[in-house]
């Protein structure tokens, strides 16, 4: 990554991206709406590719191209009109009673992200040398994940549970591109496959809490305990 | 010959999970279950048989064959046999329609192949899309039960372990990512790689890192506190697939960990990452110790019982040295075919009585004696009683435990141990010697006749952990110790 930062501008472009992917974040945890929430996510996907294509373009990493374009296929394009048919098939609409307002959910999710930012920069001193963006990259990679257990915590609409499994996997991915670049390309292919894999289920799943249990509301779901 | 034996069984298996699904009678698929199972056992065990003690590396690397991988396999073998045979009866008693019974075959094959693809993955990254994948089938699987009960199961298995393995997949960037500080910005992606970079990788990094690991893969094996899903899905699910989950999958996961452990034992780390292992290990004994003692669903009795055993896997592992990797590993096996008896026992119990409760079930050994004699049998092996082989390797862990650098462990494993003991028995002896109580809701409702499909395989689990309870094979010990010696410890 050290290509990288040695590009001010770049390193500065790089940071305004993962910057927006975080702000995505809270805006899919400050709605709602779950279609917000699939609008929020497609955005942050193409953001991501276009991180990707950055880092390809000024670190030479070819391969990357390849990850922006998976990318925007199958997390900008594919899994949100598979996310929309779902919604539109269960006819969910929002959050019918959420736990918390979405004014103190936000201010959690803006802790959880400052913990990341402690956590990414106890990492920093422990690997002295480390550029600023791979600070920021990590702290958006915990940041992301933390605001999307907040999610998985906080919302009981199905669909808002996949949503937020989804983000997870895009925080790794934004934080990943920066982080290792060289990860292998074959692998991020298998991850982009497991995406496809994890929405099929979710279906699968959710048919079927819909048949047994007549919503789609995961509270409903309490029977099972000690 | 080794990749011929990996490329059989995996094509074998595979092709049961097509046959299955296309298959024109139910009947097919059980037979090609059947047939893929068989086949799975005995090239497995031929490649026990042959795998050199430092393991090949193959198919551009993706593969590994080591020892340990395929001690895995041999678990996974067994129980995925003895489930195949138990299901054929417990799903045609629950007289499911052919469309279902072809979707269940299909996924319970694929269930197969994804653990026997995860146990010889060589690319960290690829063992977790595996463990993954086996996720997501399983809780298909586990959903497919036909009551709500089961669906919201399922569900609790997918979100609460793909957050975990979401935190596993953040340890396998970082453990990526401390290697390019040593290896350069792209390097292969391998066990072996990670082991090279690890000893002159940052230590506070990688312990980082396996942490991470460590609850991830620890949500999947059902190590406490992350356990939660454990209970809900082996117990709700069909009793052929709790066998697998419990007796196949729990391994599975072990492995990343211990691999990861293995690792870690070469750094300053070490010993860190070992004493982690071994406060998740004493914490799953001790929810086990507290939930057996005050349950009151059978197949949830025997769930906690598997929290139970891979808390005591996890131990034998944190402790480490050649006795508590070797009674790790021998406690692997016997807890893989104990608990499937123990299961196949419960599941009969609930088609026999029609209910999920222990009140509900009294006096089956009267009214099962074959089938009740196994199952009273598999319960005194899975709390770890003479003669039975969880007695040697419990015992085996023990030893090590007092050796290693947490002996305080092995305390509250004893006292764990012995409350499980007594709770685990007293639900028993009510169910096989207490009379029904007046209106108890099951007791007297005796529904079927149990095919010996369903009682088969659990005479035959019982038998051999009996086996390896008085006899403890040279070879085997031979076969752990070379695995002892590549994971390190003390």
């Amino acid at each position: 990554m050290n290509l990288i930062a040695h590009h001010p501008i770049v390193s500065a472009v790089l940071s305004l991206a993962l910057f927006v992917v975080l702000i995505l974040s809270f805006a899919i945890l400050g709605s709602h709406w779950v279609r917000n929430h699939v609008y929020a996510f497609t955005a942050q996907s193409w953001v991501i590719a276009a991180v990707s294509v950055m880092v390809a373009l000024w670190g030479h990493y070819p391969l990357l191209y390849g990850i922006a374009v998976l990318t925007i296929v199958v997390r900008g394009l594919l899994i949100p009109f598979l996310v929309i048919r779902l919604l539109d098939r269960t006819g969910v609409g929002r959050e019918q009673a959420p736990i918390l307002r979405s004014s103190s959910t936000l201010v959690i999710g803006g802790v959880l992200v400052i913990l990341a930012l402690v956590i990414a920069e106890e990492i920093h001193h422990q690997l002295l040398g480390l550029p600023a963006i791979d600070v920021l990259a990590l702290t958006v990679l915990l940041g992301v994940e933390f605001i999307a257990f907040l999610m998985l915590t906080l919302r009981t609409e199905a669909l808002s549970s996949l949503l937020g499994l989804l983000m997870i996997e895009n925080g790794v991915l934004a934080g990943s591109v920066i982080l290792v670049p060289g990860l292998p390309f074959f692998l991020e292919i298998v991850f982009l496959f497991d995406l496809l894999i994890i929405i099929a289920t979710y279906a699968v799943l959710a048919r079927s809490i819909r048949s047994h249990l007549g919503v789609t509301d995961v509270r409903v779901m309490k029977e099972l305990t000690g | 010959m080794i990749w011929i034996l990996v490329f059989i069984i995996l094509a074998v298996t595979l092709a049961a999970a097509l046959v299955s699904l296309v298959a024109p009678r139910p009947v097919v698929a059980e037979l090609a279950n059947l047939t893929a199972a068989v086949t799975d056992l005995v090239l497995i065990l031929w490649l026990f048989a042959i795998v050199p003690s430092r393991g090949v590396v193959g198919i551009d690397s993706l593969l590994l064959i080591d020892p340990f991988g395929v001690w895995v396999l041999v678990c996974l073998g067994l129980v995925y046999l003895l489930a195949t045979v138990y299901a054929r009866g417990y799903l045609r008693g629950q007289g499911r329609s052919p469309r279902s019974l072809r979707i269940f075959y299909s996924l319970f094959a694929c269930f197969a192949l994804v653990m026997i693809l995860s146990s010889i993955q060589n690319n960290p990254g690829l063992y977790w899309v595996g463990i993954d994948l086996t996720t997501l089938i399983s809780a298909i699987l586990v959903g497919l039960e036909p009551h709500r009960r089961a669906v919201e199961a399922a569900w609790k298995y997918l979100v609460i372990v793909a957050v975990g393995l979401s935190l596993a997949l953040i340890g396998t960037v970082l453990f990526y990512f401390a290697g390019t500080f040593v290896r350069g910005a792209s390097y292969p992606m391998t066990w072996e790689s990670f082991a090279r970079i690890a000893p002159r990788a940052d230590p506070a990094l990688l312990l980082v890192a396996f942490l991470l690991v460590l609850i991830g893969y620890g949500t999947k094996a059902g190590l406490a506190p992350m356990h939660t899903w454990l209970p809900d899905a082996h117990s709700e699910g069909p009793t052929p697939v709790s066998a697998m989950l419990s007796g196949g999958l729990l391994n599975c996961a072990m492995l990343g960990i211990v691999r990861y452990l293995g690792i870690l034992r070469h750094t300053s780390m070490g010993g860190d990452a070992s004493r982690s292992l071994v406060v998740l290990g004493v914490a799953s004994l001790v929810v086990a110790a507290l939930f057996i003692t005050r349950q009151r669903g059978v197949k949830r009795l025997a769930a906690y019982s598997s929290v139970e055993h891979i808390g005591i896997i996890a131990l034998g592992f944190g402790f480490g040295g050649v006795l508590g990797t070797v009674g790790a590993l021998y406690q692997m096996v016997n807890h893989s075919l104990t608990k499937s008896a123990v299961f196949f026992g419960a599941g009969n119990a609930i088609e026999a009585y029609g209910t999920r409760q222990i009140a509900g079930i009294r006096r089956i050994g009267d009214r099962f004696p074959v089938m009740g004699a196994a199952w009273l049998a598999a319960a005194f092996a899975a709390v770890g009683a003479p003669p039975f082989g969880l007695f040697l390797s419990e015992f085996t862990i023990a030893r090590g435990g007092i050796a290693s650098a947490n002996p305080w462990a092995v305390g509250v494993m004893g006292v764990a141990l012995i409350v499980i003991f007594v709770g685990f028995m007293t639900h028993f002896r009510k169910m096989f010697f207490s009379s029904p109580r007046p209106h108890a809701s099951g007791a007297d409702a005796l529904r079927v006749t149990l095919p010996i499909t369903s009682v088969a395989p659990m005479v035959v689990a019982v038998l051999v952990v009996l086996v390896l309870g008085v006899w403890w094979p040279h070879p085997l010990w031979v076969y752990f110790t070379h695995i002892a010696s590549t994971l390190g410890g003390h």
